[in-house]
């Protein structure tokens, strides 16, 4: 598929700016052209007066006149020029925005496996260097191309109707020009992919290397760093180069093609006006047609070197845009849901009160149950299955732990749930229905879900934590959920509190800060189903014993999934589910599975061992 | 966090002496290159302007109005050899200089164009590795601040904008002013009355220029500014895919990017209206300028004072004076853009190295790095012992006055609550940070005198978010050290036990890691992490939180390799959950930056301080 098939629905939709912009050039080049030829027609009939001497008083007048007439068409030149630039460019600038819109629509519906595999770097590359690329391809390089067009098709014909005997030893060049062309438009083509293809590398390493920069000192790996980096840089100096060396031939060979044809037509029509079969203007309107020439074709290498540059770019935007899609109902189907979920008609304890609840209404949300059935799920490209017959179901109203040894499918569980991996279709039902079925939108809308990695964006206290619908939330909300989540106290210890901006232009949390920030985000979405997905591993153990106590009937007005490493703090769980390998092994209560002597016993054993310190003797 | 942020809305004059002075740095091992290249490009630009002289010449020959034997700067011996030469191959002669003159002007173009661009190719390559060089370099407190995005711009695009000032700026600005000069000089010689009369424009488009210079700035300005802002929340909104998602925050996401879209629209709108306004007003002088020679210069054709040729040539040239005037303008972006990413990437340049001690120093002390036998060397490096060390990264401390000591081989277990100065702890012993009052001794020597190198290549640290480079299995477990062969990496990766899962993917051991992904599972990165610190065999160990993604199961499997790693090594573990500690030795409670309790397990807990609430809690 070519990559312009992607622009050209953009290019139809701004064709009124283009076609004006067209007509603009179409003014400005025949005012051009009328200028050059009132300019020649001036010097032909001084041609003529030479002859008889510059006696006649009318001579005079009739220069100015045309002079003036010289005048008015270079205004009109010039009008037409403003209104060409402003057309073509700000249609440029138009699908730029366009394309932004689009790239970024599409990032977010793009599953999170492409995140998982695109680096960010990469993605932040195609989306500012290559969109520039291709805003330059329809803006200065349709304007330029355009422009070429416009002159390699009007110009030849002029030259033909002044002068078919000069005109002939022009056409005659046009071969050599168009393989002079093909021949260089190729390589230009396939080295400056490389070279852009060499910019991601640079910008991946250099991700890396700054994101590691803890590991890299740790061991002492500067130099090593650096010698990869060197041998990084020498690939890219080596592709630039090469590059550079068609480039610095191309533009200047076609100028002097241009050139090499008025030192023909000098040559040739100094022959035929000596031979009298041809006139002195012919001549010189003839040459300063041809001189019309070269600027396109200065232009010419220009434009071409855009659009290829352009395309390059918008086959590495297209590779992004082309990608397969998260299905996801449309904003328009989706209504948000007003309604207040289960979580706001409960009670939180402590301080959580003090804060006052949120605000109770007519209706309700309640939790829905969530079953597995026969799942085997294998990551794209893996080659075992993470996951494989995992049948279990969780009631609503119950808090189900997940526990097991790393690499046993328990976060994998989670993310099928909220529909961050695409599960088989028939293996994961949230009320009763196939995930795969309930539109996205709804789906995300009724989970709460409290990841591994507590993300937050550079905003405010309130907006990180009114995440879900910052318009809608109102302030006590978000007080709430901060309390709830034992987060409001240091908010409130903040400069601004809640206003306080976060990251890079404000504060930066501790990781246990943002964890339970993530939480009362995750609060705040007052979801039916709740997913904790081993999210208070940096908070210590009173803190999470505190977090917990608190939570717990919160969590109990949902259907909680809760992915943890703590197996000591799955006493507050109704159900246990333990996954060894992708598989169920046991299931049952705390109580249960301690008293049943199976793995998760042998778990509970070795930490209750230790903690008495009978390992602590060992190893002494 | 975002990497696109205030730094990238710093925008410097156009032209900074100071800026450029240090600059000059860079080019100045290639200056025999720039020369060439400026001796080239005057080449190319001489021959150029003789062209329509010689087009002159030919049109008066063709007139009878001019002879060989009439350029009085030929030598007289050649003169006299063209006085009875025939108009034809008077023709002849000044055809083929015409062609010459063309090909000279090619060779010296593209000599000119390949030259620099390989000077640019180079100046980039130079700055990249001396930047990425320092950035290895700077101390850990720079990184904490700086957004990774934000490197990769520096390294990118920041890089490219310099070079682009060498490249297209200087040197075409340099080649434009030098064809202007050439001009107005040809013109003079020519006829000075008509050149007087004809460049009368010339004072008003330089104050067109000056008002136009002035606009331009300020809109650009605007639009780096929104872009700078585009690309921040672009940046941000793919690193928080996962939120946005579970959020199901897409529409409300594209509603801000769509403002922001919209202001950087406008500002280029603006921008672009300036530039075709002045382009427009440039042409009219332009017109201007033609019309007044047409004007004055036919007159003084028709009363003899000047020869046709010399008019058409004095048009040609006029008509060529335009285009560098308005090269020249556009120059201004490109300075404009090139100072401010100069800006930005001295202040990199300019931030200090973390700190190695005088020259002088080291032979005062004995450093053990390679005069001992490595036993010696590793048992010295093994005793740490902390003196009175105080710690802020702002104001607050989070260390106070903390004394402890360690003996070689000892295993201590740092605990308390979030923020209570753990990883302070670790970030002062592997002097990512340096002490502010006290010391830290590492075999009796003060680690803050000694190089940096002499405590990092005791150390090795095992952070809690494991770290995977986007490489295969060898390259992540030895890093860049070209001491740890193939076989050591697996054997090291063997002893933790990760060798089953990474024998298993589709390349075994070399197959490519993602930087993140699904590849590993957290706990199986985790053990590569492992695998690592065992590989480097250092007399230090220390775990970060290190098992707070590892359940018990995993650890128990990698216990027995842990326990080899562990044995003659002095180990610090800092861990939230009590029963890894179960194994210490001794164990550090930490309170808000005090060292609140030390003891066994047995001791703490007898005392009924601290630790043993926090055991009690998780227990409970």
């Amino acid at each position: 598929m070519t990559p312009y098939r992607r622009i050209r629905g953009f290019l139809i939709r701004h064709r009124g700016a283009y076609a004006l912009g067209i007509l603009a050039l179409l003014v400005t080049d025949l005012a051009g052209i009328y200028a050059t030829y009132v300019k020649t027609d001036i010097l032909a009939r001084l041609e003529r007066l030479l002859g008889v001497g510059g006696a006649d008083p009318g001579v005079r007048w009739k220069l100015a006149v045309l002079c003036a007439v010289f005048f008015g068409a270079m205004l009109l030149h010039a009008a037409g020029r403003y209104g060409w630039r402003i057309f073509f460019l700000t249609a440029s600038h138009r699908i730029a925005r366009d394309l932004r819109m689009t790239l970024y629509g599409k990032l977010g519906r793009l599953p999170l496996p492409f995140f998982h595999r695109t680096p960010t770097g990469d993605i932040m590359s195609r989306g500012t260097n290559d969109l520039d690329a291709i805003r330059m391809m329809l803006g200065p390089g349709v304007l330029v191309a355009v422009d070429t067009i416009f002159y390699l098709a009007v110009v030849p014909p002029l030259l033909y109707v002044t002068s078919p005997h000069l005109s002939l030893w022009i056409f005659m060049m046009l071969p050599v020009f168009y393989v002079v062309v093909r021949h260089f438009q190729g390589r230009v083509e396939s080295r400056w992919t490389e070279v852009q293809a060499q910019l991601s590398v640079l910008s991946v390493r250099v991700q890396e290397n700054t994101a590691g920069v803890r590991v890299v000192k740790a061991y002492g790996q500067e130099e090593a760093e650096c010698r990869g980096f060197d041998r990084l840089l020498d690939d890219t100096f080596d592709k630039q180069v090469a590059l550079n060396r068609v480039q610095s031939v191309f533009n200047p060979l076609l100028v002097a093609l241009a050139r090499s044809g008025i030192a023909i037509i000098l040559g040739f029509g100094g022959m035929l006006f000596f031979q009298g079969r041809i006139g002195f203007a012919e001549l010189v309107r003839f040459l300063f047609f041809l001189d019309l020439l070269v600027w396109p074709m200065m232009g010419l290498g220009h434009a071409i070197a855009l659009f290829q540059q352009g395309a390059v770019s918008l086959r590495r935007l297209n590779q992004i845009l082309n990608e397969e899609e998260e299905e996801r109902a449309s904003s328009a189907e989706y209504k948000p849901a007003n309604d207040l979920p289960a979580l706001r008609a409960i009670t939180p304890t402590g301080a959580a009160r003090q804060a006052g609840e949120p605000r109770t209404t007519s209706h309700e949300k309640n939790p829905v149950s969530i079953e597995f059935r026969h799942l085997t799920f294998a990551y794209p490209g893996a080659r075992w299955p993470v996951l494989s017959g995992v049948s279990v179901s969780l009631p609503p109203h119950s808090i189900m732990a997940f526990v097991g040894p790393v690499g046993s499918g328990k976060s994998t569980l989670a993310h099928l749930v909220a529909r961050l991996y695409e599960p088989p279709r028939g293996t994961v039902f949230v009320g009763g229905r196939d995930v795969c079925d309930i539109p996205l939108q709804e789906l995300r809308r009724a989970v709460g879900f409290v990841p591994q990695n507590p993300f937050l964006f550079s905003d405010t206290v309130r907006e990180n934590i009114a995440f879900f619908d910052p318009a809608g939330i109102p302030h006590s909300d978000v007080v709430w959920a901060a309390h709830a989540a034992q987060f409001a106290e240091e908010v409130e210890r903040l400069p601004k509190q809640y206003e306080q901006m976060l990251g890079e232009r404000g504060v930066n949390l501790s990781g246990g800060q943002r964890q339970r920030a993530t939480i009362a985000r995750a609060l705040l979405v007052r979801p039916q189903i709740l997913i904790l997905d081993d999210c208070l591993a940096s908070v210590d153990l009173e803190t999470e014993h505190r977090i917990l106590k608190e939570l717990h009937p919160l969590l109990k007005q949902t259907t909680c999934l809760w992915v943890t490493h703590r197996v000591l703090s799955t006493r507050t769980a109704d159900l246990i589910v333990v996954l060894e390998a992708g598989r169920v092994v046991e299931q049952g209560s705390f109580e249960t599975l301690a008293r049943s002597g199976g793995i998760f016993a042998q778990m509970v054993r070795r930490q209750m061992a230790e903690q008495k310190g009978d390992a602590h003797e060992r190893v002494r | 966090m975002s990497g696109y942020a205030e730094d990238d809305e710093i925008l410097g004059q156009a032209y900074d002496r100071r800026l450029m002075r240090r600059l000059w740095r860079f080019v100045r091992p290639y200056r025999r290159t720039v020369f060439l290249a400026l001796a080239a490009l005057a080449a190319a630009q001489a021959s150029f302007l003789a062209l329509p002289f010689i087009l002159g010449c030919v049109i008066d020959l063709l007139q009878g109005a001019f002879s060989l034997s009439d350029l009085t700067w030929l030598p007289e011996g050649v003169r006299a050899a063209c006085d009875g030469l025939a108009p034809a191959h008077q023709l002849a002669l000044l055809v083929t200089a015409y062609g010459a003159l063309v090909l000279v002007c090619l060779a010296a173009s593209a000599l000119q164009s390949f030259l620099t661009g390989q000077m640019g190719a180079e100046v980039v390559r130079d700055v990249r590795r001396e930047l990425f060089a320092h950035i290895q370099r700077l101390p850990m407190s720079t990184f904490d601040r700086t957004p990774v995005g934000r490197w990769i711009t520096r390294l990118t695009n920041d890089v490219v904008a310099i070079s682009e000032l060498f490249t297209t700026g200087i040197v075409v600005a340099f080649g434009d002013l030098l064809l202007l000069a050439g001009i107005v000089v040809v013109l003079m010689v020519v006829h000075w009355k008509l050149a007087l009369v004809s460049l009368a424009t010339i004072p008003l488009l330089a104050w067109l220029t000056w008002v136009f210079r002035q606009q331009a700035r300020a809109a650009f300005r605007r639009v780096r500014m929104f872009l700078a802002r585009i690309n921040a929340y672009l940046q941000e909104s793919v690193s928080g895919t996962a939120v946005t998602l579970l959020f199901a925050r897409q529409d409300e996401n594209s509603r801000r990017f769509m403002a922001l879209v919209d202001d950087h629209f406008g500002a280029c709108v603006g921008s672009i209206r300036i530039h075709a306004t002045y382009m427009s007003l440039v042409t009219v002088l332009t017109g201007a300028s033609l019309t007044a020679a047409l004007g004055y210069g036919g007159w003084l054709v028709v009363s003899g004072a000047l020869a046709l040729g010399q008019l058409v040539a004095f048009l040609w040239y006029l008509g060529h004076f335009v285009q560098p005037v308005q090269d020249l303008s556009d120059k201004y972006n490109i300075f404009q853009a090139a100072m401010a990413s100069a800006e930005r990437i001295f202040k990199i340049l300019d931030t200090p190295k973390e700190k190695e001690p005088a020259a002088e120093e080291p032979g005062t002390w004995d450093w053990g790095l390679g005069t001992e036998s490595g036993a010696e060397s590793r048992n010295r490096g093994a005793a740490i012992e902390f003196r009175n060390v105080t710690f802020a990264y702002d104001a607050d401390p989070v260390l106070r006055d903390v004394s402890f000591s360690i003996a070689p081989g000892e295993r201590i277990a740092v605990v308390g609550s979030t923020g209570s100065g753990k990883t302070t702890l670790v970030n002062l012993l592997c002097r990512f940070y340096d002490v502010q009052e006290g010391r830290i001794l590492m075999g009796g020597i003060d680690i803050s005198r000694a190089p940096r190198a002499y405590a990092r290549s005791r150390v090795a640290l095992v952070l809690q978010e494991p770290l995977i480079f986007s490489g295969d299995a060898y390259a992540n477990i030895r890093l860049g050290e070209e001491g740890i062969g193939e076989a050591a990496a697996e054997e090291a990766a063997r002893r933790v036990r990760a060798d089953s899962f990474l024998g298993d993917l589709p390349q075994g051991f070399r197959t490519v890691l993602p930087e993140r992904g699904s590849t590993l599972s957290a706990g199986q990165r985790q053990l590569v992490t492992y695998a690592r610190a065992l590989a480097f065999d250092r007399p230090v160990l220390i775990l970060d939180e290190a098992t707070a993604h590892v359940d018990p199961e995993t650890e128990a499997l990698i216990q027995e390799g842990l326990d080899t790693l562990m044995k003659g090594r002095t180990t610090i573990i800092i861990a939230h959950r009590l029963a890894t500690l179960a194994q210490a030795d001794r164990i550090l409670v930490m309170d808000r930056g005090r060292l609140a309790e030390v003891g066994t397990h047995q001791e703490l807990i007898a005392r009924g301080g601290i630790y043993a609430r926090m055991h009690a809690y998780q227990y409970a």
